[in-house]
């Protein structure tokens, strides 16, 4: 059978009501497609979250371990004085009264500005923030001893968290410091100390 | 599903039916006239939604047999196109009807069946009035086709038989092999004498029996011919008594309204002969074959053409829903599931909160708690004093009087700043490259650059000061985890580089220096 233009013509509302028809069984198949995806990302979110529940209910023991373990710690650094604003009054201070109580040489000290903490393996702790100030110290000593106990005892008393990070102990030759008095320093040292605290920590 | 209306055509005229739900009902007679003419175009065009289906029962039929080249597809088309046209002056309503195939020396053969109406003329009018009406024709088919087929819905499907019937237009006899029509004729009748009738069915199958033996179509040795014969209900016992079976034919008298009741056909109108149950066959089950050309069923293709497109479109959106009814079940299926999460997580929420309040108090949020005190743990582990390693050089120099300490340079941490941290750095480690991976080359270490001199008789005694340093760097890496990464010797005994001294001369104030770096990494 030849179809003729005028077949095309009766075809017409029966072609468009089968394309129609066809539109229509791709929308219901895309919409419930769409609908389909969405229950599922919602299915695996809610799973997640409840898995994630559970697991933070079998794991509560193990949290207030962890808990009671994290508050011996959290009491030292209070302790120490890590928590809070840092005083570098306070430190002065804390340094003059070691030189005068071990009895040393002279001191220079030299406090750097206070940056944000970048040590490695360091994570965001939110609102309190880890924060650093360099002390360079320049000091004469009689002996290496005195440079340990000094670094003992501002780790004792300064508060912040004293972490060492260079030290050079240098030989004075001799007659190169005034012998004016009997007792003459024979080391000179230079060290690099963070001195570190936590600030931003808001009560619960 | 459109009416099927059915158009009984003889050469007085044509009877119009009504088929529904198998029950023919007559909507008109109209004889062989242009009034009559007239009329059924009125007819037709009264039914424009109908499907039409004739059904001509006229004297004037060809059949003839012939074998042709087997070929197939569009040649087949044209080769059998030239051979109606060839046999027929009018092959508008020509038929090729294929019988098989068979081989014939060794070349294959298609044994074809020509089958015509010869006087088209009587058709024309009625045609006409069918095509100006753009009525939608299925076909025009010939009783003869009717008859194999119902033959077939009899359960006659092989063999060869006669089946002889009686209708308005005569008496009909069609001989059908294998399924398939061979040779059909329709004889004028006395309708008055019903003895008559019966008597004339014997006759005539035996006079066609004979006819066919002498054209060649029913084979000499051929066993007893079966004859269907189409009883009407009233006269059967006439037919029994009258048709008796012999050598040549075997009777199988078959009550008309018994055949009609297994075939499905309800009712019929009164007066209504044997071609009552044709029509219903061929509305029921109307053959492949038909005889009219493709312009004649144009609007009957357009109506096909329309119910497809509209029946796969329909199809095609069923599935497309079906399919999303059960994306839809799937949807309500996960979001019960959803809820079970929701609710289970909401419970075990709630059971968390309950036994967080059994929590020590935290001066802080629990997480900043958590967070604050990783990292402290991590500034301890990182945080070391240089006073162990000076106790391990001092307690390597006290056994080494001759050896004096000018400058110790420590230095903690995973960059390298000084030259002694840069060796350091990228000093080997102890353990397997396997166990440390990056994390242990990221770890801080403790880098010592230890600069001194040594107290010697002879400063040129290369040997001698070459083995005090030697005892120092040993009794340096004695101590757990420390590697000697450098030592600098106040002269390079490398053979690749120069070397001078003095032997025997007087003794110089020089005092030979020497520098050793150490790497203590964190932990040993």
């Amino acid at each position: 059978m030849n179809v003729t233009r005028d077949d095309l013509k009766r075809l017409r509302m029966p072609l468009a009501s089968a394309i129609a028809l066809l539109a229509l069984g791709a929308a219901c198949l895309i919409t419930s497609s769409h609908y389909l995806d969405a229950a599922r990302a919602a299915q695996d979110a809610t799973r997640l979250s409840r898995v994630a529940a559970q697991e933070r209910v079998s794991r509560v023991s193990e949290e207030e371990r962890g808990i009671r373990e994290d508050l011996v710690y959290y009491e030292q650094m209070r302790q120490h004085g890590i928590i809070g604003e840092q005083s570098r009054l306070d430190w002065i201070e804390t340094i003059a009264k070691i030189k005068n109580e071990r009895k040393l040489f002279e001191i220079r000290y030299n406090f750097e500005a206070q940056k944000p903490l970048d040590y490695p393996g360091f994570a965001a702790t939110g609102p309190a923030e880890f924060v650093v100030s360099r002390l360079r110290l320049n000091m004469l000593l009689l002996h290496e001893g005195d440079l340990l106990n000094f670094l003992a005892d501002l780790q004792a008393n300064i508060k912040a968290h004293v972490s060492v990070r260079s030290c050079t102990v240098a030989r004075i030759a001799p007659g190169a410091t005034p012998s004016s008095t009997a007792l003459q320093p024979r080391l000179r040292t230079e060290c690099q100390v963070d001195l570190i605290s936590i600030k931003g920590v808001k009560p619960a | 599903m459109p009416h099927k209306r059915l158009c009984y055509l003889t050469s007085q005229g044509v009877t119009a039916y009504l088929w529904e739900k198998s029950e023919l009902k007559k909507e008109g007679v109209f004889e062989m006239s242009e009034a009559g003419v007239a009329e059924f175009s009125r007819y037709v065009a009264g039914a424009p939604e109908s499907l039409f289906y004739v059904l001509a029962d006229v004297v004037e039929e060809d059949f003839f047999q012939e074998n042709i080249p087997y070929v197939r597809g569009a040649d087949r088309r044209a080769l059998l196109a030239r051979k109606l046209t060839q046999r027929y002056r009018d092959a508008s309503l020509a038929l090729p009807l294929s019988l098989g195939s068979e081989t014939h020396a060794g070349r294959r053969e298609e044994r074809v069946l020509y089958m015509s109406f010869t006087n088209t003329r009587q058709f024309q009018p009625w045609l006409e009035a069918l095509r100006s009406n753009r009525a939608r024709v299925a076909g025009v088919f010939s009783v003869a086709l009717i008859a194999a087929q119902m033959g077939k819905r009899l359960g006659f499907r092989g063999g060869r038989y006669l089946m002889v019937s009686l209708q308005q237009a005569g008496l009909r006899q069609t001989y059908i092999e294998n399924g398939r029509i061979r040779f059909s004729r329709l004889g004028r009748m006395d309708f008055s004498d019903p003895r008559a009738i019966a008597q004339d069915y014997a006759a005539e199958s035996l006079r066609i029996q004979q006819y066919l033996l002498n054209s060649r179509i029913l084979p000499r040795e051929a066993p007893a011919l079966d004859v269907l014969v189409l009883a009407p209900h009233a006269h059967k016992a006439l037919y029994d008594a009258a048709c008796i079976s012999s050598a040549r034919l075997q009777f199988h008298i078959h009550d008309l309204d018994k055949v009609s009741s297994s075939l499905g056909f309800r009712s019929a109108p009164d007066g209504t002969l044997a071609e009552g149950l044709f029509l219903h066959v061929l509305a029921a089950y109307p053959p492949s074959e038909q005889h009219a050309d493709s312009a004649l069923r144009r609007f009957y293709h357009l109506w096909r053409a329309r119910v497809a497109l509209l029946s796969t479109g329909a199809a095609a959106f069923g599935l497309c829903l079906l399919l999303s009814v059960v994306r839809l079940l799937d949807i309500h299926q996960l979001n019960e599931q959803t809820r079970n999460n929701r609710t289970q997580e909401v419970r075990a929420t709630e059971e968390y909160a309950r036994l967080q309040t059994r929590f020590p108090k935290t001066p802080v949020s629990s997480e900043t708690l958590r967070a604050v005190v990783k990292n402290y743990r991590a500034l301890l582990r990182q945080s070391v004093s240089p006073g162990r390693m000076f106790v391990e050089i001092s307690e390597a120099v006290t056994a080494l009087p001759q050896i004096e300490i000018d400058r110790i340079n420590w230095e903690f941490g995973s960059g390298a700043k000084t030259a002694a941290g840069r060796e350091g750095s990228s000093a080997p480690s102890a353990q397997p490259a396997s166990q440390t991976g990056v994390a242990a080359t990221e770890s801080p270490v403790q880098t010592v650059e230890i600069s001194g001199k040594l107290v010697v008789q002879q400063a040129s005694d290369f040997r001698a000061v070459t083995a005090l340093v030697n005892q120092f760097t040993d009794a340096l890496r004695k101590q757990p985890g420390t590697e000697v990464t450098r030592t600098q010797l106040p002269f390079d005994i490398n053979a690749e580089k120069s070397l001078s001294g003095d032997i025997g001369a007087a003794r110089r104030e020089e005092v030979p220096q020497f520098s050793v770096v150490l790497v203590k990494r964190l932990g040993t």
